[in-house]
């Protein structure tokens, strides 16, 4: 077989979706080809690199608040509505049927308005003042978007644990036309490296702007995540979405916005900044793991392992957890890996912030998983921090 | 699983509907922001799924397949129709000279990265994206996404076989741009 041809098979031999005279072909053929053994480990590590890419991308991804009633809307509008004056009409029912359903829609209409505020399903509206000031901000961030441009600035540059953190977030018209924002606040949310912490429900307000002017208002955070837990020190995004935009007397759809601001919390003692060479090998079944350095700084840490042997095939799974002194233990982190002559090496990202006083790291790769040859684990380190 | 809803739904009870829709609402958003790169569009998709799967909600039959399977296929056909809508120019792999083996020194160490990566998907087009989050995101057997696409068995072997293959050149070039 050519080479050709069993490229063409490779990624579904990574994906155990080969049949056993193609898993023949290529397993009798990889020990002769360089070139397809390294085509093989750059499918691997794509593939495993798109895994986690793909799930870090959609852990922060939920549908916002409002979905599930804007399916109802769509289903009472077109569905029912036809159902009923198609199908039910001849039936004797339609009599209660209409009024009810008018009802309904008058009930739906004033509920949406917010004239009806006792009926407001329980949503949480961020609990703050909203006022309306002109447009002379001075922005540390600006999103000039269709319609809009939000500003979002924090009263300070850096908080410490436990601190009430400011948010102030701007809105103005940059047309020039007037425009209503409806759903005001927009639904706000509070992320680390994409992994949602808290959020904040949208409002239900109604805000007329002028052209050039901008409305304000104010997020409270009490640094809890949505659990009530405190978080640590660590640097956090914020960012803000979805307004209802009415511009003059017809609907100019939603403005969505995305990252606005950051958030720094750190360490009274501050964060500990440097490199530590570790070289510390574990062997469990026959597989090695070294974990070679850890690089710590003010935003993350970085802990880098080699692992003996190579598997060509790579890694299906890998899973850690790890803690700094007697704190908090955190579960999964974000990992990728490159193939060298003398092993794999792996890097794990995003590990929260270590104090500068912290003395031990406790990291575990609790389990690696070699696809057809099975799980290894756990490997246990402990690193000198001072 | 026995799903939370199952006949009821189909009846027309609309709180067995409600309770269908909070049971897969993530699954349909999520895949959906996969694969069309917007949050704005996974919402508009999920409202879209869910008006499809109430209006012909007497066709599913949960004897011939899981209600899952039924609603990757309606999202993932929601995605396509949104993207012919958009006219975007998005690369036709049938047309595109594959590119050649890079140095295998790659590593994916961070968030930007992985960014970059999610970016990188942006040129291919949304049949090739839907088999490759519906394989590493999902997990779905080929068999299974072949299904789902209605498309042969063969076919999903070479989308997911090109679509890595032409993720990996386009990410080697934005990692080639990309400053530091």
């Amino acid at each position: 077989m050519k080479c050709e041809d069993i490229n063409k098979l490779l990624s579904a031999y990574l994906d155990e979706e080969v049949n056993p005279r193609e898993r023949k072909l290529i397993e009798d053929h990889l020990p002769t080809c360089e070139k397809c053994r390294e085509e093989l480990r750059l499918f691997a590590s794509t593939r495993e690199a798109l895994r986690q890419a793909l799930s870090t991308k959609a852990a922060g991804a939920e549908p916002s608040i409002q979905a599930w009633n804007n399916v109802r809307q769509h289903i009472e509008s077109k569905s029912s509505f036809w159902e009923h004056f198609t199908g039910i009409l001849s039936k004797p029912a339609w009599r209660v049927a209409i009024p009810v359903v008018l009802v309904l829609i008058v009930v739906g209409t004033l509920w949406g308005t917010g004239v009806l505020p006792g009926l407001q399903g329980g949503k949480d509206t961020i609990p703050v003042p909203i006022t309306t000031v002109p447009a002379t901000t001075n922005p540390t961030t600006t999103r000039s978007l269709r319609v809009t441009a939000v500003t979002a600035v924090t009263d300070k540059l850096s908080y410490l644990p436990g601190e009430q953190v400011e948010i102030k977030l701007s809105l103005t018209n940059i047309t020039q036309e007037p425009l209503t924002l409806s759903n005001f606040p927009p639904y706000t949310e509070i992320s680390r490296l994409g992994v949602l912490v808290r959020k904040f429900d949208r409002g239900e307000q109604q805000i007329n702007l002028a052209p050039g002017e901008s409305t304000t208002y104010t997020i409270i955070w009490d640094q809890l995540d949505d659990g009530g837990k405190p978080v640590n020190p660590a640097v956090y995004q914020v960012a803000a979405e979805y307004v209802t935009v009415t511009k003059g007397s017809s609907p100019a759809g939603q403005e969505s916005y995305h990252e606005l601001t950051e958030v720094t919390i750190e360490f009274p003692q501050g964060a500990m900044q440097k490199t530590i060479e570790v070289n510390l090998s574990q062997t469990v079944d026959g597989v090695t793991m070294t974990l070679e350095r850890v690089e710590l700084s003010a935003t993350e840490i970085k802990v880098y392992f080699l692992m003996s042997p190579n598997y060509v095939q790579g890694i299906a799974d890998m899973r850690c957890k790890y803690r700094i002194d007697n704190g908090n233990t955190f579960g999964p982190v974000s990992w990728g890996y490159r193939m060298l002559e003398k092993g794999m090496e792996f890097v794990w990202g995003d590990l929260y912030p270590a104090p500068n006083d912290a003395q031990m790291l406790f990291f575990s790769i609790t389990r690696v998983s070699v696809p057809r040859v099975g799980d290894y684990g756990p490997f246990e380190f402990k690193v000198q921090l001072q | 699983m026995k799903d939370l809803a199952s006949n009821k739904w189909q009846s027309g009870d609309a709180a067995a509907f409600e309770a269908l829709f909070q049971q897969y609402k993530n699954l349909v958003y999520k895949n959906a922001y996969l694969i069309t790169g917007s949050r704005e569009e996974a919402e508009d998709v999920l409202q879209e799924v869910f008006v499809s799967v109430w209006r012909s909600r007497l066709t599913f039959n949960s004897n011939k397949g899981k209600i899952t399977t039924w609603l990757y296929r309606i999202t993932v056909n929601k995605c396509l129709e949104k993207q012919r809508k958009k006219k975007l120019a998005c690369v036709s792999l049938e047309q595109v000279d594959l590119p050649q083996t890079q140095s295998s020194d790659e590593v994916l160490v961070n968030r930007q990265e992985y960014e970059r990566l999610i970016e990188a998907m942006n040129s291919l087009d949304t049949k090739h994206r839907a088999a490759l989050v519906l394989r590493y995101f999902n997990d779905l057997s080929y068999e299974e996404i072949a299904q789902t696409a209605g498309v042969p068995l063969g076919t999903v072997k070479s989308r997911i076989n090109q679509a890595l293959k032409l993720l990996r050149g386009q990410f080697d070039t934005q990692r080639g741009e990309a400053p530091g």
